[in-house]
């Protein structure tokens, strides 16, 4: 990070700290429990990290330009996807050619389907810590730093000594385990993908 | 290819970002046409985004060429001060490491045989090595920090953290500490060990139980879950589960699971692996198919299943150890070690614990085979007409469970007739065979995998051999 930035993180603190009112308050800590979700929603509808993180980031912007008119109470989650929505779909029109996206149809289908399955969903993402952790220790490192630290696939398998497709083979194979190890252990537990949200 | 494995190809390209445009809308055309489909990628895609969020913070790694060094992050302080806070901290915190110098913590003393995993370090002798990690995967490799000597036995996972501490996540280390260098700090995802001017071993298996060998002085030793501590003096031990710390060893396992055993001081160590010298593997189906392309087999790994339902599935795998040239006249104990890695092929959940047996072929029926020749019918040991191994040609060297939950990881088989057959085969290449004893009647039931020679990452077969001294030297 530098200098600047850190410059401009001090700036904004002062913000936060001339602005701290009641109101203030409850919105900073509802946006800041909704920041995962929201990365996660986003990231269903661009599974890049660096564009779910852009669009996260202007949906925050949104929200706080617009949060006088959010009426405390009310289902602020609901609201930040919807935010959120729009913000994809405006990115995606605007960013197509760049990178493949899918198109608004589809988005609106997977928004629609996640929003309908969020219970499950959320069953799914507790109990996937267990299953990392009852990874390999290799391909906890391997999780850490493809996920975590976006290194390059090519950049893992220079390190590796192997080819860029055997370490998109060995992601796959990962990606596969864990939401293996999660069916199984929302088995054990009698939770079942079709039970209602 | 049917539809599903299509996909699962399509769904892991644009997860992974590499999907073409003509492959995102094959996709998205999938993703409209079957609620399943839309679920799984639902899931996936969800789980992606876990990993990019959470990552492992009970692993933190030092940054490894971070690709996007969180471009976006600067923007969003620009405009929320929502998040400020936290990144005022994580921003003095990078300025600060950003601002270090890199300090050499430790240099690479020596290596035999090694092989090296995916670290953050080099691996060449005589490297200063700054913080960060060190993954041996198979061989001997000693650390010379400013006052203490660490060895380690691959398989190893470590991070060097300073001059006078290191993290042992996993495997076996023994340290030597001289004079001056009392102080020294192993750390263990279960305990702290201090150093007190001793020689110690210290084993993690792979759930992160630790056990601390002493030899000779003293060392102190913290249980970090309830903050027990123990000073330990001369030949003494201890043992650190998640809820306890002990100071008795843990009920020795005959075979199986994380059943590391750290070397008797007197006793010399050495690994030979399947592709040391004149070494080989290979798996033999027992009936005449094998898979295409259609469900292509994993690479880089062997074989083991048995289903009596379907025998011409059965598979078994053979290794070639090269014992050769080794001036050894007696052993005190033998493991072998195997690293159990996932196949993809049928399914663990029909199948229940799995016990293995270790063969070894009596020499006079062990053939000149190799990795290309080897088929159903053309093994070592083979009963004549048949695709099976011949009782009165083999001998039965040793058991091993593979728990139905767990079949990856190390497994090492330490066993009185392991030990009789290498001694007696000592100078000559004998020939291991891995069976599998379990079976059901199930079709899918799940095919074990053990890390060849060639496996990227996982460690090859290996048999680590601990020398008496007294002949030796």
């Amino acid at each position: 990070m530098s200098f600047q930035a850190n410059d401009a993180v001090k700036e904004s603190t002062q913000q936060l700290m001339s602005n701290n009112d009641q109101a203030t308050t409850e919105f900073i800590q509802l946006l800041t429990e909704s920041q995962r979700s929201l990365f996660y929603y986003i990231h269903s509808l661009i599974p890049n990290r660096t564009d779910a993180d852009e669009v996260l980031q202007e949906t925050n912007l949104v929200l706080w330009r617009e949060f006088e008119r959010f009426e405390p109470g009310t289902n602020f989650r609901a609201w930040a996807c919807t935010v959120a929505l729009n913000q994809v779909r405006a990115f995606t029109s605007k960013r197509r050619a760049k990178r493949p996206h899918f198109d608004t149809e589809t988005v609106m289908l997977i928004s629609e389907r996640q929003e309908k399955r969020s219970a499950y969903l959320q069953r799914r993402l507790d109990a996937l810590e267990g299953c990392v952790q009852k990874l390999p220790e290799r391909k906890r490192v391997f999780v850490e730093q493809r996920y975590r630290q976006g290194v390059p696939v090519e950049n893992i398998a220079e390190e590796m000594g192997s080819s860029v497709d055997a370490v998109y083979k060995m992601l796959s194979r990962i990606r596969e385990a864990l939401h293996a190890c999660v069916d199984r252990t929302l088995s054990l537990e009698g939770i079942r993908s079709n039970d209602p949200a | 290819m049917t539809q599903r494995e299509r996909f699962d190809q399509l769904r892991d390209a644009f997860l992974d970002g590499v999907a073409t445009q003509a492959e995102t809308e094959e996709l998205q055309t999938m993703l409209h046409a079957s609620d399943d489909l839309l679920d799984d990628y639902i899931e996936h895609a969800n789980q992606d985004a876990a990993l990019i969020w959470n990552g492992i913070p009970e692993h933190p790694l030092p940054p490894v060429c971070p690709a996007e060094p969180a471009a976006g992050l600067s923007r969003l302080t620009r405009y929320l001060p929502l998040i400020a806070a936290s990144l005022l901290f994580v921003a003095a915190a990078g300025w600060e490491w950003m601002t270090m110098q890199p300090r050499s913590v430790a240099t690479i003393l020596s290596s035999t045989d090694c092989h090296w995993g995916t670290g953050t370090l080099p691996t060449t002798v005589g490297q200063e090595l700054t913080s960060g990690r060190l993954r041996l995967i198979s061989g001997i490799a000693e650390l010379q920090f400013p006052r203490a000597t660490v060895s380690m036995e691959g398989p190893v996972d470590i991070e060097l953290i300073s001059a006078e501490r290191c993290r042992l996540h996993s495997g076996s280390i023994v340290g030597s500490v001289s004079e001056g260098g009392e102080g020294f700090v192993v750390e263990t995802p279960r305990a702290e060990i201090t150093d007190r001017g001793t020689k110690f071993g210290v084993f993690v298996d792979n759930v992160g139980d630790a056990r601390l060998d002493v030899m000779e002085g003293k060392v102190d030793v913290k249980h970090l879950g309830t903050g027990r501590q123990l000073t330990l003096e001369g030949t003494s031990r201890a043992f650190a589960s998640v809820h306890a710390l002990e100071t008795f060893a843990p009920k020795q396992k005959s075979g199986g699971e994380q059943n590391g055993v750290l070397p008797a001081s007197s006793d010399k160590v050495i690994h030979i692996s399947s592709a040391y010298g004149d070494g080989d593997e290979g798996d033999v189906t027992s009936g005449e198919r094998r898979e295409g392309d259609s469900f292509p087999t994993p690479d880089h790994v062997l074989l083991v299943k048995r289903a009596d339902s379907e025998p011409h599935w059965n598979r078994k795998a053979f290794i070639r150890f090269d014992l050769t040239g080794f001036d050894i006249s007696e052993l005190s104990s033998v493991e072998l070690r195997l690293e159990g890695v996932h196949t993809g092929m049928g399914y663990t959940s029909l199948l229940p614990d799995s016990t293995f047996r270790v063969h070894g072929v009596k020499p006079e029926y062990n053939t000149d085979w190799n990795s290309k020749t080897l088929d159903r019918n053309n093994f070592p040991g083979r009963k004549p007409e048949t695709h099976q191994l011949d009782p009165d040609k083999v001998e039965l060297l040793g058991e091993f469970v593979i728990p139905q939950s767990k079949p990856q990881g190390q497994f090492v088989i330490a066993d009185p007739r392991l030990l009789q057959f290498v001694q007696d085969n000592l100078g000559s290449t004998p020939t291991l065979v891995i069976t599998r004893l379990t079976s059901v009647n199930q079709t899918q039931s799940y095919v074990h995998g053990f890390a060849s020679r060639t496996h990227p990452t996982a460690s090859p077969p290996t048999l680590r051999l601990h020398v008496k001294q007294t002949t030796t030297d």
